[in-house]
């Protein structure tokens, strides 16, 4: 209810549609026992309040987010990177620094743009906070797929200083470009967990079932022959 | 900050030290006006052997050095503004 109620705020355009329904949110949310409405830091009806919901939707289900610097991109350019970063399977936002900062910091929290988060975490420095200098935009890739950040990486190579990757952020870790690059060549987690299995079955697996199976069986036998020796009926059959 | 009289400039920093910030916000202040007039030699580095540098050549083929993790960018751009404005101050002579 939450998320959804997030997601409709943010919904600007739709405006009139979104007022009913965050009044029907509300109703409902108090007839489930929340009395208090959100109280947000700036207007409810901002855009810094927006974009801090957004950025909340956008990043709440990105496995992999890259920090891109991007340096005064013109119009036509801005639409043609968009495309072709969406064509790989990623989404190009331009963002505002402090907004994102103020995010982050809130990450953890139900309402990162309330009163509440923002008193709780304003001293907190998030670590990504240092990539939020100068032009950024972020790309976010909703699969934890290396093809797909290979691809993109490939792809800011070509286009020089307009936009470069900087970092970025894959399931909560930092990484700088270094550590990028060595991830983008790696396999799909996927295709590890098969290999794994694969490798399990082949190579000495009934073996290693076996190992990690003798612990439990072991408890096993041994609880077995404790409830044999303290049982009565079972003592009785045995004297029979 | 003045950037008609670059012709080159070389930059090398890490994003997520302190060079980041004056380094990223000097690359945004080249405006795409000067895309073919300017070459712009960018690297992201990561690892502690290349240190971070500024350096700008200019016009008169003059070329001036800043170090990004100890100035900011306002005083990185004072100290390329000073040359610049001679070129400038020579340029309306000439004219």
């Amino acid at each position: 209810m939450l998320s959804l109620r997030n997601f409709i705020t943010g919904l600007r355009s739709t405006r009139s549609y979104a007022t009913t329904a965050t009044a029907k949110a509300a109703t409902s949310a108090s007839s489930a026992g929340v009395s208090r409405p959100v109280e947000y830091l700036k207007d409810k009806d901002s855009r810094k309040t927006y974009l801090i919901n957004r950025y909340k939707y956008i990043l709440s289900d990105a496995q992999i987010v890259l920090f891109a610097h991007h340096n005064n991109l013109l119009h036509n350019e801005v639409n043609a990177y968009r495309d072709q970063i969406r064509s790989f399977g990623g989404d190009l936002t331009v963002v505002r620094n402090n907004l994102l900062k103020a995010y982050l910091r809130a990450e953890n929290e139900a309402e990162p743009a309330s009163v509440e988060a923002h008193e709780k975490t304003k001293r907190v420095k998030h670590p990504l906070s240092q990539l939020l200098a100068g032009p950024t935009a972020i790309i976010t890739i909703k699969e934890n797929n290396p093809a797909i950040v290979n691809k993109i990486v490939k792809f800011t190579n070509s286009t020089n200083e307009k936009l470069f990757i900087v970092g970025a952020r894959i399931e909560n870790n930092v990484f700088d470009v270094a550590k990028i690059n060595q991830f983008k060549d790696l396999p799909t987690l996927e295709q590890l967990h098969a290999q794994l299995a694969g490798m399990l079955t082949l190579l000495s697996g009934a073996g290693l079932v076996q190992v990690l199976q003798s612990a439990s069986q072991h408890l096993y036998l041994t609880l077995d022959s404790h409830k044999k020796n303290i049982d009565p009926s079972e003592k009785k059959d045995s004297q029979e | 900050m003045i950037t008609k009289y670059f012709t080159k400039v070389v930059i090398r920093f890490n994003p997520l030290g302190k060079e980041g910030k004056a380094s990223r916000l000097f690359l945004s202040s080249i405006p795409p006006s000067l895309r073919g007039a300017c070459v712009i030699d960018h690297k992201v580095i990561t690892d502690n052997k290349t240190k971070p540098m500024l350096s700008v050549t200019f016009k008169d083929k003059q070329t001036l050095d800043a170090d990004p993790s100890t100035m900011t960018f306002g005083e990185i751009s004072a100290i390329m503004d000073r040359h610049s404005r001679a070129l400038q101050i020579k340029d309306s002579i000439q004219a």
